[in-house]
């Protein structure tokens, strides 16, 4: 019985682990876009390192958790849930990672005047993860608190449409070229996806947290 | 016949009694699947081995209801009836009383034999199917909206909760399946202990007494029925009423298995009563009607839209279908195998007033106008003395009609010492017991309360003390005691 106990701990500390790879790869993302704005390649490519490793330990991590999870038959009826919650935090990871990767590759030249609004765009991003995160966690320990957290996954997630709405105003006011404005739309829309992704998350969290409520 | 031919169909209702009401132990934690049917079968075995040893043999001389049955040959069809009854309601996934179900054979029996039917029994079992769905439900209700506030206020991680709710399921389970085990071992095998083949045997771990090898064969029918058989009316428990939540379906065990230890428990009543406690009541309860009771409880809780009322409605008729079944095959049964088989499946009891039990009745304040033509008038059987009593002794009250019934029946008694040698060795009965059934050793008797009287009389170690919860377990022992020595001391005629 200890070590099925033992077991469990284990799993509880993976999905933790799980969780803060997530909160923490959007930090790198937002350290990695402000590094790419203010042109410190070496860093920003170093970041792009760390997100990479980030992501391929959180796939290892989600894999061996599913395994577990399926091989044990843990908890059956908020199995499909867990598993998804998972996958689709994981997406978040994805995601930064290949915003990232587009900027070491196509490398934009983001006009001086909009950078405070992808810095700001970078942040809510990173503020509406860390409240899904939270809300996560509330969900394996107490189901009753998730709301608390989701309204402010919604309330960044209007935020960063505002900020993202502002910046394409402002971007296509600029003087520059179309094919240059629509290549920074592309990374405008990009960052703000991840807010979009957070609350399409926290939608499926509040119907699996009303489910779990006893 | 041997006896190991007549032993066989309690083997087979052990099988088809652990093949349905395992169910209602582990069918809440298989329909959440929070417990492999592989883990819930190998823990019910081995409780119900347990139980059926370790509790079962703690009123080793209890002859279970079949002990009314006089014939070895009559109790084979009873139980053959009982467990053909409940894998019937097997084969259709319905949960069962198995002890509901023998009352139903026994009545066929009865009616067979024209012997006597305790009403009792009867309206025993309507009220379990009322009451025990009642009380359940309110506790299981109880028990949830406690659990529901501690969890509400209580941080702990979903894997951690679904590790205990794990635990506790198997624990509650196991307990559960021990309890079903000691409840019912001696309506599988109670009918046999007095004709046990077995010899005590010694072991490494003491002394294995033959009822116990007895039990434990019981036991091990049952567990085979637990792991080939009960799978599916698992599922009917679990998920077939209401859609469960792991802690709501530990609850539902909990709730029923907690309502049986405190409403049928008689060693709780008499611990309560040993250390001056208020003592609850028995009532009688089953855990077939238990399980459905508390998730019915669970599910008006939640609204009562997710119960599934026609198979609730199913459930319920299999209750009262299950023991009219047993009684009807049971008849059927009977006529076959004494008149095919021309096999004895039943002792005629006679009844006869004498002057001896005239005067016992007079004694006991008990006359009726016609008494005096009854005397000495012999009567061969239960159905036309009752008849007879019912035209010419209206004056009667029921309650001493009974009694009169009971003093006049007919029964040679001889009291043989050479056929309770292994039941001395093994120490079932106590020093001042074997002395004063010693002093009575070759005296014959003409009906069970006269050997009754003797033995009261010869020693007080036989004696029933004043009615109270502090001495029942003492009476039942004491009567369960004198009813196994009358029935191995009968004599045919």
């Amino acid at each position: 019985m200890y070590s099925i106990f033992k077991a469990t701990k284990d799993l509880v500390r993976k999905i933790d682990a799980f969780l803060d790879l997530v909160g923490e790869s959007v930090l790198h993302f937002e350290e990695g876009l402000k590094l790419y704005l203010s042109g410190s390649e070496v860093e920003f490519n170093e970041r792009l390192v760390i997100i990479k490793n980030s992501e391929s330990r959180a796939d290892e991590l989600r894999q061996n958790i599913e395994a577990q999870l399926y091989v044990q038959t843990l908890i059956p009826e908020s199995r499909g849930d867990v598993l998804d919650l998972l996958e689709q935090m994981d997406e978040i990871i994805d995601f930064s990672k290949s915003i990232m990767l587009d900027f070491c590759v196509e490398k934009p030249e983001i006009p001086g005047e909009l950078h405070d609004r992808l810095r700001k765009l970078a942040e809510i991003a990173v503020d509406s993860t860390q409240a899904l995160v939270q809300s996560a966690r509330s969900f394996f320990y107490d189901a009753n608190t998730v709301k608390d957290h989701l309204h402010k996954v919604k309330f960044f997630e209007n935020e960063s449409d505002y900020v993202s709405e502002k910046a394409k105003r402002e971007l296509f006011e600029l003087n520059i070229s179309l094919e240059r404005k629509l290549h920074i739309k592309h990374f405008i829309v990009s960052i703000d996806s991840i807010s979009d992704v957070a609350e399409d998350i926290s939608n499926r969290l509040s119907i699996a947290a009303m489910k779990r409520i006893v | 016949m041997s006896i190991l031919f007549f032993l066989s169909s309690g083997l087979f209702l052990g099988w088809s009694h652990g093949a349905n009401n395992a169910g209602n132990v582990f069918g809440t934690a298989i329909g959440t699947h929070m417990v492999k049917f592989r883990t819930a079968a190998i823990v019910t075995s081995i409780f119900l081995i347990l139980g059926s040893v370790i509790s079962g043999t703690g009123a080793a001389l209890t002859l279970g209801k079949l002990g009314a049955v006089n014939e070895i040959a009559g109790a084979f069809i009873v139980t053959l009836s009982t467990a053909l009854a409940i894998l019937f309601m097997t084969r259709f996934d319905l949960p069962v009383s198995t002890s509901q179900s023998v009352v139903g054979a026994i009545i066929g029996w009865n009616l067979f034999s024209g012997s006597m039917t305790d009403y009792n029994s009867l309206v025993k079992i309507v009220s379990s199917w009322v009451v025990t769905p009642f009380i359940t439900g309110i506790f299981a209700v109880l028990i949830y909206l406690l659990v529901r506030f501690i969890l509400n206020h209580v941080r702990i991680h979903l894997l951690i909760l679904d590790f205990w709710n794990r635990i506790g399921l198997v624990v509650v389970g196991g307990f559960g399946a021990y309890s079903l085990g000691a409840n019912n071992i001696a309506n599988v095998m109670g009918v046999f202990v007095t004709v046990s083949p077995f010899h005590p045997i010694n072991t490494p771990f003491g002394m294995l007494t033959g009822t116990e090898q007895l039990f434990i064969l019981g036991g091990m029918a049952m567990a085979s029925g637990v792991l080939t058989y009960s799978y599916k009316v698992m599922k009917t428990v679990g998920s077939s009423i209401i859609q469960l939540t792991p802690i709501s379906a530990l609850v539902v065990v909990f709730s029923s298995s907690f309502v049986l230890f405190l409403f049928s428990s008689q060693n709780l009543e008499s611990f309560l009563a040993s250390h001056g406690l208020p003592t609850i009541p028995l009532v009688p309860v089953s855990s077939a009607q238990a399980v459905v009771g508390a998730l019915i409880g669970i599910g008006l809780l939640q609204g009562g839209r997710s119960i599934k009322f026609g198979q609730l409605g199913r459930i319920a008729s299999g209750w009262v279908t299950a023991p009219i079944v047993a009684c009807f095959i049971c008849f059927i049964s009977l006529y076959i195998f004494q008149n095919v088989f021309s096999q004895k499946v039943y002792k005629n009891i006679r009844y006869n007033i004498t002057e001896n039990v005239s005067r016992k009745l007079i004694a006991e304040g008990i006359y009726f106008n016609s008494m005096d033509e009854f005397i000495n008038k012999e009567f061969q059987n239960y159905v036309e003395f009752k008849a007879t009593l019912d035209r010419n002794a209206s004056d009667l009250t029921p309650e001493d009609l009974r009694r009169v019934i009971e003093l006049a029946e007919i029964r040679h008694i001889k009291v043989d010492m050479e056929k309770i040698k292994y039941e001395i060795a093994e120490g079932l009965f106590t020093f001042p017991q074997v002395v004063a059934l010693e002093k009575l050793s070759g005296k014959e008797y003409n009906s069970l309360w006269e050997f009754k009287e003797d033995l009261q009389n010869t020693s007080h170690e036989w004696k029933l003390k004043e009615d109270i919860p502090a001495n029942r377990k003492w009476n039942r022992d004491v009567s369960s005691r004198i009813d196994y020595l009358a029935k191995k001391f009968w004599l045919d005629q």
